[in-house]
């Protein structure tokens, strides 16, 4: 059974039970005081009715059956509606019969004298009070019976009872139309709920319900729909990351493919015929340079896998020696391209990770030297600064357009690949050189103009934690 | 004589195809970037072009739009796996595919079917006294006719196509059969065997060591 069924038939019971309940209650109470009064009238009737005729045999004697007659057709006539029979005995005799006598014929005992006796009798539809009492004359003792019709206030209550009945009937038809209503209003707002969860579940995240109602609705519509954006944010995040790794794999797999078939290729022909001399030379040549780019490939990839948070720990280090140490190791590469490299650094010392940061200094001073054609210069500095260190290497090399620049930390991008490749480059220092700035929760900017030059800064943050020195 | 175009971006590659095709005996033009492709193209016929996919500047997609006008079969290499990458190839016109890392056979293959498509090979291949004519799939030797079973047939024309190039054991059983090289097969030396002798061509098909034979030719 569905919510808007259990709402639809709670609500209907409430409102039958109630509503039946309560006016049962009313109409049942109203016809115990009308039938309380009526039955006292009745009495009061009856009781004035015994003491007349007490009276009537006080005062004369009493064989006047006369006076008694006239005194009860009296009585009687003043109330016709409710007097119905009526019987005066002696013991040895009647006095006075009227109306119809088997109304009487019931067998009431009267305990004592003076005091009536009265049953309520049922017959059907017919409600009547029978009483009877004694009277004590000189020498016998009379006995009255009267019936008395009662009938008025049960159809007094009938009546009611068929007018509630009606009354009832359109309340509760009323009753669940409304109840209808509501719940149709109320489960509208789930259904939209749910349908928009569908809609989720089935891959539609930009589903959002935004009931604006006012109420708990509104409140639970809100926060599905800030669990729906937090979702979708997630899912993007997580496709990005997918789609990212595709590209990187991709890219893996074009610079792996690109050497191995060239070596492949020359081994091959080699061994399928007979080459000249210069040719088997080119071949031999080909096959030795794309094996030694393959294994430099490989390195950097290492290099990146290694490259992983739990084996990251800040040391203390001190930058003059750190650059002093990477200044030998970029030396021999400047010199070769007669560039004029120049390092200067603070003596101070911050929390970082020494040989990752020698390994971005290097691959920074090496594109420098790279990106710059012969008898130009690649300058490097290090500072301290605030809860960190920055680095900044300078060139007057070709420098690059604004477009690259968003592009050259990107795996395997290369700004040139022909001079890349003439230099040995495998498209993969700078990727090495944002995760190491990215582990130091550091930045790295670049600043180049075609033919000008490029200048990087680079800044690294770290905090050297207990335990870790 | 056949004139090629290749155009990758790697050198090494691109010096690799020129290699191999020159000793299928095509004349072979290498270029390493899309623009001085267009000018090549524009400088001489070619009858076929070898061309990369993803290279700087403008890329194969982009050359093979420009060079449509031309009329020129290209084949398309690249790194690329892609469904995607191959159907856009082919839906822009490219004759054909061929993913890197490839073999040097393989590429000379498809060049030559491309090539006898487009009717700029000729039918019928002479060596000595032999010839075998590929449009009516016969073999005639001193004017008379050879029958061969469709292997031999099939080895004959890998003989022929490249001579002077030793064909290894397994590059023969993986080009006329099919399939991954079984470890104990004698079912290339067999089928050398007969076929060296329905052409009595035993002192043309020379053994190379034990890994493979190579069709002998005089200059």
């Amino acid at each position: 059974m569905n919510f808007r069924l259990r709402l639809i038939i709670s609500f209907a019971l409430l409102i039958s039970i109630a509503f039946g309940v309560g006016g049962t209650l009313l109409i049942s109470s109203a016809f115990y005081s009308l039938l309380k009064e009526e039955q006292s009238a009745i009495i009061n009737e009856y009781e004035t009715l015994h003491n007349n005729l007490i009276m009537v045999n006080y005062f004369s004697s009493f064989d006047s059956d006369e006076k008694m007659n006239e005194l009860i057709e009296q009585m009687s006539e003043r109330n016709m509606a409710h007097w119905q029979a009526v019987s005066l005995e002696k013991s040895d005799g009647v006095i006075l019969q009227k109306g119809d006598q088997n109304l009487l014929s019931y067998d009431l005992q009267v305990e004592d004298q003076g005091t009536y006796g009265y049953v309520l009798i049922n017959e059907g539809e017919k409600r009547r009070l029978l009483l009877c009492s004694e009277l004590e004359t000189d020498n016998d003792i009379l006995s009255l019976k009267a019936s008395f019709d009662l009938s008025s206030a049960y159809i007094n209550r009938d009546n009611q009872l068929r007018i509630f009945f009606v009354i009832y009937i359109v309340v509760v038809a009323v009753g669940i139309l409304v109840a209808v209503v509501c719940a149709n209003l109320l489960t509208k707002r789930l259904q939209k709920l749910t349908e928009a969860a569908r809609e989720i579940a089935g891959g539609n995240l930009s589903m959002r319900t935004s009931l604006r109602t006012g109420d708990e609705f509104e409140q639970l519509s809100r926060d599905f729909d800030a669990m729906a954006d937090q979702l979708e944010d997630n899912i993007k995040c997580l496709e990005e990351d997918v789609e990212r790794k595709e590209n990187f794999m991709g890219a893996v797999a074009h610079e792996l493919k690109t050497p191995l078939t060239s070596i492949i290729g020359y081994a091959d022909l080699i061994r399928q015929c007979n080459l000249e001399e210069d040719e088997r030379m080119m071949a031999a040549n080909y096959i030795y340079s794309e094996g030694q780019r393959l294994e430099k490939l490989s390195y950097k990839m290492l290099d990146l896998l290694l490259m992983d948070k739990d084996t990251f720990t800040l040391r203390e280090t001190n930058i003059r020696t750190l650059m002093e140490q990477v200044y030998v190791a970029t030396y021999p590469l400047a010199v070769k391209k007669k560039i004029e490299l120049k390092v200067e650094s603070d003596r101070v010392n911050v929390a970082i990770e020494p040989d990752l940061t020698k390994s971005l200094l290097y691959n920074l001073i090496d594109n420098a030297i790279k990106a710059t054609p012969e008898e130009g210069r690649v300058k490097v500095s290090g500072i301290g600064i605030e809860g960190g260190c920055q680095f900044t290497v300078t060139d007057t090399g070709y420098g690059m357009e604004k477009e690259e620049l968003s592009k050259i930390t990107e795996a395997f991008y290369r700004v040139d690949k022909s001079r890349s490749r003439s230099q040995g480059g495998v498209g993969l220092g700078l990727t090495l050189c944002s995760r190491i700035v990215e582990l130091h929760k550091g930045s790295m900017e670049f600043k180049s103009k075609p033919g000008q030059g490029s200048r990087v800064v680079v800044r690294l943050f770290g905090e050297l934690q207990e335990g870790d020195a | 004589m056949i004139n090629i175009l290749i155009a990758d971006d790697e050198k090494p590659i691109a010096d690799l195809l020129k290699m191999g095709m020159s000793k299928a005996g095509y004349h072979c033009v290498c270029v390493y970037d899309g623009n001085s492709a267009i000018e090549e193209v524009e400088k001489q016929p070619f009858d076929l072009i070898l061309l990369d996919v993803m290279m700087p500047g403008i890329d194969g997609f982009e050359l093979m739009e420009y060079i449509k006008d031309f009329n020129i079969p290209v084949v398309f290499l690249t790194a690329k796996t892609s469904l995607n990458d191959k159907l856009k190839g082919l839906h822009l016109g490219a004759e054909d595919y061929i993913v890197k890392p490839f073999e040097m056979l393989e590429v000379s293959a498809r060049v030559e079917g491309i090539l006898r498509r487009h009717g700029k090979l000729q039918d019928i291949i002479t060596i000595d006294d032999l010839e075998i004519n590929t449009s009516a799939m016969t073999v005639e030797k001193s004017g008379e006719e050879i029958i061969l079973t469709k292997k031999e047939y099939d080895l004959l024309l890998m003989f022929a196509r490249n001579p002077g190039i030793v064909l290894y054991k397994q590059t023969i059983y993986e080009n006329v059969w099919g399939g991954d090289y079984p470890e104990s097969t004698r079912t290339v030396e067999l089928h050398v065997q007969r076929l060296k002798k329905k052409l009595d061509w035993s002192d043309k098909i020379k053994a190379v060591y034990t890994v493979g034979y190579r069709l002998v030719v005089s200059p």
